[in-house]
């Protein structure tokens, strides 16, 4: 009994000091990235980009099931996007309520007999619409499928070399897309990229869009601003700079259409179809030797409403969880496969060890501690000095993203929300914290039951390389549709033209 | 030809940089000028302050100048009211798009305040 | 063992508080700062603006407004051209700021070159000799900036360096191609004379903006049809269309037979843009028969050349899909 406390503190103890010393470098290669994007004012200004005509053009996808209330909003909102060329692709995921209805009032839609590339396979789609306001804006009803089908639905309509997936209730910077767009701008070996997201508790949003910067007035919610700055300034940037960003948010991330269809586009069997994307995306570009990046832009692309409930947030990171463990256990494999670098090496593991086992040894950590004081086998004065430090370290991370947030961005612009956006960084470390991480330790479970242990979890294995099974789905108004089969290539001009272009450049 | 001293033009742009260019140009030259920051402060000011010329931006938070334009053309007060369309878009197909909106002109963005200012003159003079 | 481990773990929490304390200290000091160079900028405008509006007036300053006069200078020169603009150049030179950016070009960090090389065109400095040996620097944004700043300086002599750069991939297209773009007409000769390159990317890259340019048919452009390399085909036939000289129409015809999908898709695009209606049953087949993406192409192209032909077509029991798609999209794009 004595000897197995003393060998699991080690283990703890040593746990914690990985983890702290892991995180503290991370905020120090991110602080060196961030000064480097942030003063370097990038080599566009996004007016310039505006302006070329070479900005390559990106088709929008925006998956929807019964989102009657906000879908309007959110394609008005995509519509005024500052951006030279792009489409917009709603996916009206079989929505039982009235989404298409108020789509179709909304944006005069007229059904068109579409040519739909059989790319990546999807659930059958009912019907096609153009609008007639803004030619830009295509309408797509199919039958249900969940969000990934849906989106791999719009990847098949997609016209354009580059599809940017944006959630229904993200509320976009107006400069979203040409700040996303400028690191492939800059160097076409990019093949996916995302920003920071950011918390709209608080904030006022006015047409769509945030136009007063504020705290949220409630502590779950100020909370989680505090947990986006570490996530998002420190975790994803340091991530990007060593060349393993895991994960492009699904609230609004670009990538390059061709690599989509080459990898099979999303899974549809998973709560965390991003992460499996983007783990997808390094381990077959690695694997067969392609040169690429995944970037980052350490700017704010988007808003969202964080859950103000603790049964709903508690909800979201178990599902999130649930979703990291399905992505990191199919595809465990690349920590072993040749070729698989930095990625396979370090960025798995890592994220196996301290993200996926993280809750657990956290929160075995901290019932065992005070039992083994209590028993005598570790002195009190230990425990407590453990705890104090840990929690500690903790907060100096924290602290350092907010303090990152306020070197760079300075966007909270009132001093009282600075004042308090910095007490709560100390806050975080005292209890919120060690809840998310016995919600993360939920979700661990929900796993393993779910799958029921851990040898059916790979029901569906790893997509192969190369198109599936190509059909063309032809839907005219009468709501009639027919199959045939597919041709390689892909649908309009512009793209193969665009990716000719590419070729050489 | 309406004199020049009464001159009143409404000019709307998000930058603020353009704002202080346009504005001291104009002003040097006796007109006056009402200032906007986005669409709908333009579409307002230009049903209450009565501008003469209107000079907009294409891209603007709320309302894009090409919506405005179109406001206006819509409301029987204002559908006269000359308009200068300022672009950052260098396409044909825009600046197309941007005369089918009811624009009587058009500026692309590098301007030259100069030239702006000739052309202000020469919209005011072509008002019935 | 457990008391300096106390100690360490208190230590630990002051130094959070301290860094807490800083934060905020940072704020109140740097608003402060940000207010005097807000005084200072609100100072120094209205004469730059008078300035720049043609008044003779001295603007020499020191410290904190010099840093205004500099920053206003590259904030105005980036809105602004024509005389406005040149004025503004002269009075950065007169004042040394020119000098102490194009100093900044030499600086160790690779963002304040690309500062500098930035701000140089901000300005409209007469620089093209720094900024083409910038577009050798080692820092990708060093040379990205230094493309948009000659791009802004519609000097030709940057017309050969940037077309090379953007060939080897050494900086962004949309920014290189952007750049020739400005500098416009003078490019036209140097860029026609590229298309001889033995680099596929290079002639892709000239046609590509020679398209964009309005200056009629290069001569090497209407014979690089029948390039080996695929993509350059493409770049060649749409950039023909898009000039509009129905000189070229024969040999674009012939790219209606090539090999390569995209080719075809390419020639069938450019034909409608020409408005060669003779070609009108020859792109009806292809939309009929062809593969996806040359028969979509062609089926749009009918629809720009001869709507009422294409609705007729739709007639045919057997039109194919490609043929009902563009019918269905005339409703929206007429």
């Amino acid at each position: 009994m004595r000897t197995f406390f003393m060998v699991f503190g080690v283990v703890v103890i040593l746990y914690s000091i990985g983890l702290n010393l892991m995180f503290s470098s991370f905020t120090i290669v991110a602080a060196r990235a961030i000064r480097k994007h942030h003063q370097g004012e990038g080599s566009l200004t996004t007016d310039e980009m505006f302006r070329s005509p070479l900005t390559p053009p990106v088709s929008l996808l925006l998956p929807a099931f019964n989102e009657e209330a906000g879908v309007v909003e959110s394609v008005r909102s995509l519509l005024q996007l500052r951006y030279p060329e792009m489409e917009i692709l709603v996916v009206d995921d079989g929505s039982t309520d009235d989404t298409l209805v108020r789509l179709r009032q909304a944006f005069d839609l007229i059904p068109v007999r579409r040519v739909i590339r059989g790319d990546v396979r999807t659930e059958e789609v009912k019907q096609v619409f153009v609008s007639r306001r803004s030619p830009i804006l295509t309408v797509v009803s199919k039958e249900n499928g969940g969000k990934a089908d849906a989106l791999n639905c719009g990847i098949n309509l997609a016209r354009y070399p580059y599809v940017c997936a944006v959630d229904a209730d993200a509320i976009l910077e107006e400069q979203a897309l040409l700040r996303v767009m400028a690191p492939i701008v800059d160097n076409p070996k990019v093949v996916a990229t995302g920003g920071i997201v950011r918390i709209a508790n608080g904030c006022d949003v006015r047409n769509g869009r945030v136009t007063d910067i504020r705290l949220p007035a409630k502590w779950l919610p100020t909370l989680q601003v505090v947990e986006y700055l570490r996530a998002f300034l420190v975790g994803r940037m340091a991530w990007a700079a060593v060349g393993s960003l895991m994960i492009v948010s699904g609230a609004f991330g670009v990538f390059k259409k061709s690599v989509l269809v080459d990898i099979g586009g999303y899974d549809t069997n998973t709560v965390g179809e991003d992460m499996e994307l983007v783990v997808r995306i390094h381990r077959i570009m690695r694997r067969e030797g392609h040169e690429y990046e995944v970037a980052f832009v350490p700017d704010p692309v988007c808003w969202t409403e964080a859950p103000e409930s603790l049964k709903i947030l508690s909800r979201q990171r178990r599902r999130w969880q649930r979703g990291l463990m399905e992505t990191l256990w199919r595809h465990r494999e690349a920590m072993v496969e040749p070729r698989q670098g930095v990625f396979g090496r370090f960025a798995m593991p890592v994220f196996v060890i301290f993200e996926a086992l993280g809750p657990v040894v956290e929160v075995i950590g901290y019932v065992s501690l005070p039992i083994a004081a209590a028993f005598g086998y570790l002195s009190w004065e230990y425990a407590f000095a453990f705890y104090l430090i840990s929690v500690g370290w903790g907060m100096l991370l924290s602290v350092a993203a907010v303090a990152l947030e306020e070197l760079t961005y300075r966007r909270y612009p009132l001093r009282r929300h600075v004042v308090k956006l910095t007490l709560f960084s100390l806050l975080d470390n005292l209890g919120y914290r060690q809840l998310t991480s016995l919600w993360r330790l939920r979700g661990i479970i929900e796993f393993l039951r779910k799958t029921g242990g851990w040898g059916t979890m790979d029901r569906k294995g790893f997509k192969t390389v190369g198109a599936p099974a190509p059909t063309i789905v032809t839907t005219d108004p009468r709501g009639q549709s027919t199959s045939r089969a597919l041709y390689a290539g892909t649908s309009v001009a512009h793209l193969e033209e665009d990716l000719a272009w590419l070729e050489h450049i | 030809m309406p004199s020049v001293g009464e001159l009143v033009v409404l000019v709307a742009d998000d930058d603020p940089d353009i704002l202080d260019l346009i504005t001291f140009r104009l002003e040097r030259s006796g007109m006056r000028v009402i200032q906007a920051r986005n669409g709908m402060e333009a579409l307002e000011a230009a049903r209450l302050k009565r501008p003469q010329v209107v000079v907009l931006d294409w891209m603007m938070p709320e309302l894009t100048g090409i919506e405005v334009i179109e406001a206006m053309r819509a409301d029987p007060e204002l559908a006269h009211l000359p308009v200068m369309l300022l672009t950052a878009r260098v396409q044909e197909s825009d600046v197309v798009k941007g005369f089918e909106a009811g624009a009587d002109d058009y500026l692309t963005k590098p301007f030259s305040p100069q030239e702006l200012h000739h052309r202000v003159q020469a919209l005011a003079a072509r008002r019935p | 063992m457990s008391g300096p481990l106390v100690q360490i773990s208190l230590a630990m929490v002051a130094f959070n508080l301290l860094l807490t304390l800083a934060v905020v200290g940072f704020r109140f000091v740097g608003s402060a700062r940000r207010t005097r160079y807000q005084e200072a900028v609100d100072r120094v405008k209205p004469m730059v603006l008078a300035w720049i509006d043609g008044d003779d007036i001295d603007l020499d300053f020191e410290g904190i407004e010099r840093q205004a006069l500099s920053d206003l200078l590259a904030r105005y020169g980036k809105v602004i051209h024509g005389e406005a603009r040149d004025e503004l150049a002269e009075l950065a030179k007169k004042r040394g700021i020119t000098a102490e950016i194009e100093a900044g070009l030499c600086r160790r960090a690779g963002w304040r070159r690309a500062a500098a090389a930035y701000r140089l065109g901000d300005i409209g400095a007469e620089a093209t000799d720094v900024l083409i040996d910038a577009l050798g620097d080692k820092d990708r944004r060093v040379r990205n900036a230094a493309t948009r700043s000659l791009g802004r300086s519609e000097d030709p002599a940057a017309v050969e360096p940037l077309v090379l750069a953007l060939a080897r991939g050494e900086i962004a297209r949309a920014v290189g191609g952007q750049a020739l773009l400005d500098i416009g007409s003078a490019a036209a000769p140097q860029l026609d004379a590229l298309m001889l390159s033995p680099e596929p990317g290079v002639r892709a890259v000239a046609a590509e903006l020679l398209g964009r340019m309005a200056m009629g048919i290069a001569p090497n452009l209407a014979t690089a049809i029948d390039d080996p390399v695929p993509s350059v085909r493409v770049a060649v036939a749409r950039a023909l269309g898009r000039l509009g000289s129905r000189s070229a129409a024969t040999v674009i015809s012939d790219l209606l037979n090539d090999p390569v999908p995209y080719v075809r898709a390419a020639a069938a695009t450019a034909i409608a843009e020409l408005g060669m209606r003779e070609y009108i049953w020859r792109l009806i087949d292809m939309a009929q028969e062809d593969e996806f993406l040359p028969a979509a192409a062609a089926a749009k192209a009918v629809g720009m050349l001869a709507p009422e032909v294409l609705v007729a077509s739709g007639f045919r029991f057997e039109a194919s899909p490609h043929l009902r798609e563009a019918i269905d999209l005339l409703a929206v794009r007429p």
